[in-house]
């Protein structure tokens, strides 16, 4: 059928992702120390950065937190238009939050359960009333996740623990942009949104040498998101030509199934931590995350729209790692210090850099602040993430331009120990 | 100790009220560019020389809807020329083109059959009001006392530009040679004469598409060669050196390849019977046999492949689909054809960029065949989220007749222009916006009280209840 022309190669086809989207912000404590926390892992947040450190952890003890994470994202160009054109992204604030208990069962035996999200992304870009230069590329982009999290963790010696864990994980994605239909000129709008859940595993490992050098290991898998019941939504303006509305009706469903396969990546750690003094400590961590496994993003779809039943694109991710570095300082009984830095490598290679995500190499620096009172804890974290200017020149969507971007993100976690 | 503690939780609250903010720039939008000296001079006055692809021409036919979007035109208004400085002979609605004979203007678009076909109809002249023995869009236009900047010719080979000063006397008999060039009004002059009276400071010549393109478009039949090289060496010189004899600067495009058009690359050498795909029986220049893919069978053979009225074959025996009916040799460019074809092209473009090279920096050289072996990949042309490709119907480059540029494809060419411009003679024109050009576009309307009466000349007829795949 002459349909199966219209490939179409306006269809949504940007699921964002990016080192960038990765939240590593899972506790306000490590927050403060630049995430830096594998080889201290020393609160009940170790759930998240480093499951073997829960078997430090006596008796009952529970964090709940947020971070607010306040990214600002602008584009200047592209230069095919006016390279000097700006426009910022919409501000958005969200609140991944978290979630930590543990429950030392045997002295060498201690249970845990975390509830965290450590990846999303939100970035809006134009309104309706004022649709922005790349609307055709994105307007509006989220996606969330829940990984529900048991762990266990052994002490196998004195200075050896171990810890291994599952995840449940639930993901829900929206993605909105606009799209043209190039035989009639005609401007449209679709929305794919999904929801799945998927599994995954983690492994912690602890280790002390002199009883002041730590050294951490975590593991925590790929999981895998088969969104197989999404739904595509296509809207077009109604005109006053009724073959055209027909035409463009029949070519795309109102509302049809779609299905994707997205895969978050693995992620492997390792840090090490000093006590220079009873009050003083270090710590040093690397972090890789192994982004290759998006390697492209293909779209299926229950009915044809415009007469294409799947679209695939390029995404060409690539592994990218971070640096961080953190120290703690005891002020008195009550009071603790904080500071941290850290480097995030960019995933994005330079042609595949797009709105969804603005992502380049980033500064981070954090400050924080812990207060203890009895059986209470309550830490404060802040962090600036400066995100490098990126320049794309030769963009595979020829939408050339520059990415400015910062975060604020602000940090609170309550704990309790019973 | 206390101070200090009170002091720090200070500073760190502080952040979090001001945050940290993005540095916005000063200027967030360009300004107007203001055309440095060498723009300004050149475009004291600009005149185009060419054929269809200069004219404007677009789904079969020439009208002044769609002259305003000739490349030329689009040249023009980023340089600030008004419609004056820039003269256009526009056409009324529907059009003088290849219909024209049969009481026709443009192809429309009309939507899709049951069966998914789409229909593509020229709009008759009935109820239009054009007239197409005095077909200009106003009589100031017809009657402009001097000649049109735009004297791009639809049909013209480039032994015309020089020589034509009416159909009748031309190489290549185009009816709008008259039309253009308004003789004898105009004192019998060629289109290169007329051109050189306006004191060209900046000639736009596209030339030679024709001397290639109607041996193929026919199919190797008509005529039944392209231009011979060394006579298109000789005449595109000619040409050329009279234009820089009169002091004008040249913009120079080459020839696309015609493999890259989809007047050729739509139709495919298989047909659906059945469920299998069997090969189309062709009348090649090596005798009857089934096509291959290196076979290109064009898209004029759509609406006669399966027919078996007995027309073009045996009576009862559905054209193309069997060996006593093969497709007639004008609506094939077999093998053997296309190499012909492409050799043409690679020879002319061969001619063209040699000439441009020598010319001591008075002449622009556009490769639009390397911009059209670009979009015909398999990533297209890429554009801010669209995909721009040489797919006929969906591509958004070529228009209903397969051959010309839309509006948008247009502009790529014209953009194509601006660069060389700028980069050979140091002007500074702005580039067409196309994102900014998408929005501006108006959505594609039918005119239901138009609609053709005429045959689908581009629907597929259905074959032993199979239907051909495309």
């Amino acid at each position: 059928m002459f349909k199966k022309l219209f490939l179409l190669l306006f269809l949504p086809a940007s699921f964002v992702l990016a080192s960038g989207f990765s939240i590593y912000e899972q506790g306000s404590r490590a927050t403060a120390m630049g995430g830096a926390f594998i080889a201290r892992a020393d609160d009940p947040s170790a759930v998240f950065y480093n499951p073997a450190g829960i078997s430090q952890l006596s008796g009952w003890q529970i964090s709940v937190g947020t971070t607010a994470i306040q990214p600002k994202f602008s584009f200047t160009g592209p230069s095919t238009m006016d390279s000097k054109l700006y426009t910022e992204a919409q501000k958005n604030v969200f609140f991944p939050t978290h979630l930590y208990l543990s429950y030392s069962v045997k002295p060498w035996l201690t249970a845990g359960f975390g509830f965290y999200s450590p990846f999303g992304l939100a970035t809006e870009w134009g309104t309706k009333e004022h649709p922005w230069v790349g609307r055709l590329l994105a307007t509006r982009t989220e996606l969330q996740t829940f990984y529900y999290n048991p762990v266990i963790a052994a002490k196998v010696t004195d200075n050896l623990s171990v810890a291994a864990g599952v995840s449940l994980v639930q993901a829900n994605v929206e993605m909105e942009k606009d799209v043209f239909f190039t035989p009639r000129n005609l401007f449209g709008h679709s929305k794919l949104k999904a929801n799945t859940t998927g599994l995954g595993v983690n492994l912690g490992l602890r280790y002390t040498l002199f009883k002041r050098l730590h050294l951490g290991a975590v593991y925590r898998s790929s999981v895998t998101l088969n969104f197989d019941d999404g739904e595509a939504r296509f809207t077009f303006p109604i005109t006053t030509d009724p073959i055209i509305n027909n035409e463009v009706s029949s070519l795309f469903p109102a509302k049809t199934k779609a299905k994707s396969k997205l895969v978050l990546p693995a992620t492997f750690g390792l840090g090490i931590a000093y006590e220079a003094t009873t009050n003083l400590s270090f710590e040093f961590d690397y972090v890789y995350m192994g982004w290759h496994t998006y390697d492209r993003l293909k779209v299926t779809f229950a009915d044809p729209v415009g007469g294409e039943k799947e679209t695939v694109s390029p995404r060409n991710y690539s592994d990218s790692f971070s640096l961080r570095f953190g120290l703690e300082y005891r002020l008195d009984q009550h009071f603790t210090l904080r500071a941290g830095y850290l480097w995030d490598y960019h995933a994005v290679p330079s042609a595949y850099v797009e709105p969804t995500l603005p992502e380049n190499d980033r500064h981070n620096y954090t400050i924080g602040l812990g207060y203890r009172l009895k059986s209470w804890s309550v830490d404060v974290a802040y962090q600036i993430l400066l995100q490098d200017d990126r320049n794309i020149k030769q963009s595979v969507n020829d939408f050339d331009g520059k990415y400015t971007g910062l975060a604020n993100l602000y940090g609170l976690t309550v704990g309790y120990a019973f | 100790m206390k101070i200090l503690k009170i002091f720090l939780v200070l500073i760190l609250f502080s952040f979090f009220i001001a945050g940290c903010k993005l540095e916005e720039p000063s200027i967030k939008k360009s300004n107007p560019v203001q055309l440095n000296q060498p723009a300004q001079e050149l475009f004291m006055s600009f005149v185009a020389l060419g054929n269809s692809l200069t004219a404007g021409y677009q789904s079969a036919a020439l009208t002044a809807k769609y002259q305003e979007y000739s490349f030329v035109k689009q040249i023009a208004k980023q340089a600030g020329l008004s419609d004056d400085q820039f003269t256009q002979p526009l056409l009324g609605w529907p059009g003088l083109g290849a219909y024209t004979e049969k009481g026709a203007g443009i192809l429309q678009f009309n939507g899709f059959d049951e069966s998914g076909n789409p229909k593509i109809d020229p709009v008759p002249y009935a109820g239009t009001g054009f007239d197409p023995f005095n077909p200009f869009l106003s009589a100031e236009i017809a009657g402009l006392g001097r000649p049109y900047n735009n004297l791009g010719i639809p049909k013209i080979v480039l032994a015309d530009v020089d020589s034509a000063i009416s159909a009748a006397q031309s190489y290549s008999g185009s009816g709008l040679i008259d039309v253009v060039l308004r003789n004898p009004a105009f004192g019998n002059t060629t289109a290169l004469q007329q051109a050189l009276s306006l004191q060209p400071k900046l000639v736009s010549l596209w030339i030679g598409n024709n001397d290639v393109l109607g041996y193929a478009t026919s199919g190797g039949t008509y005529p039944p060669a392209p231009t011979d090289k060394n006579t298109f060496a000789y005449l595109y010189n000619s040409l050329l050196q009279k234009l820089l004899n009169a002091g004008a600067k040249v913009v120079l495009a080459n020839i696309p390849d015609v493999t890259n058009v989809p007047f050729f690359t739509t139709v495919p050498y298989m047909v659906e019977v059945q469920g299998n795909n069997i090969p189309l029986w062709i009348q090649a220049t090596d005798g009857v046999r089934q096509a291959t893919a290196e076979d290109l069978i064009l898209l004029t053979a759509k609406s006669y492949i399966g027919d078996d009225s007995g027309t073009y074959g045996p009576a009862g025996v559905p054209l193309g689909l069997d060996k006593s009916a093969p497709l007639p040799s004008p609506f094939v460019l077999d093998k053997q054809e296309k190499a012909i074809a492409r050799q043409a092209v690679a020879d002319f473009n061969a001619i063209i960029s040699d000439l441009a090279a020598n010319s001591g920096g008075k002449v622009a050289l556009v490769d639009i065949n390397a911009l059209l072996v670009d979009a015909s990949d398999e990533d297209g042309y890429p554009l801010a989220g669209v995909t721009l490709t040489t797919k006929f119907l969906s591509g958004g480059i070529f228009s209903l007749d397969g051959v010309h540029p839309t509006n948008l494809g247009y502009a790529l060419i014209a953009n194509e222009f601006i660069t060389s411009l700028n980069e050979t003679f140091g002007t500074n024109l702005p580039l067409i916006d196309l994102l900014q050009f998408l929005e501006e576009q108006q959505p594609l309307k039918l005119d239901l009280r138009k609609l053709a009466k005429l045959p689908d000349m581009l629907t597929l007829p259905e074959i032993f209840g199979g239907k051909i795949n495309l």
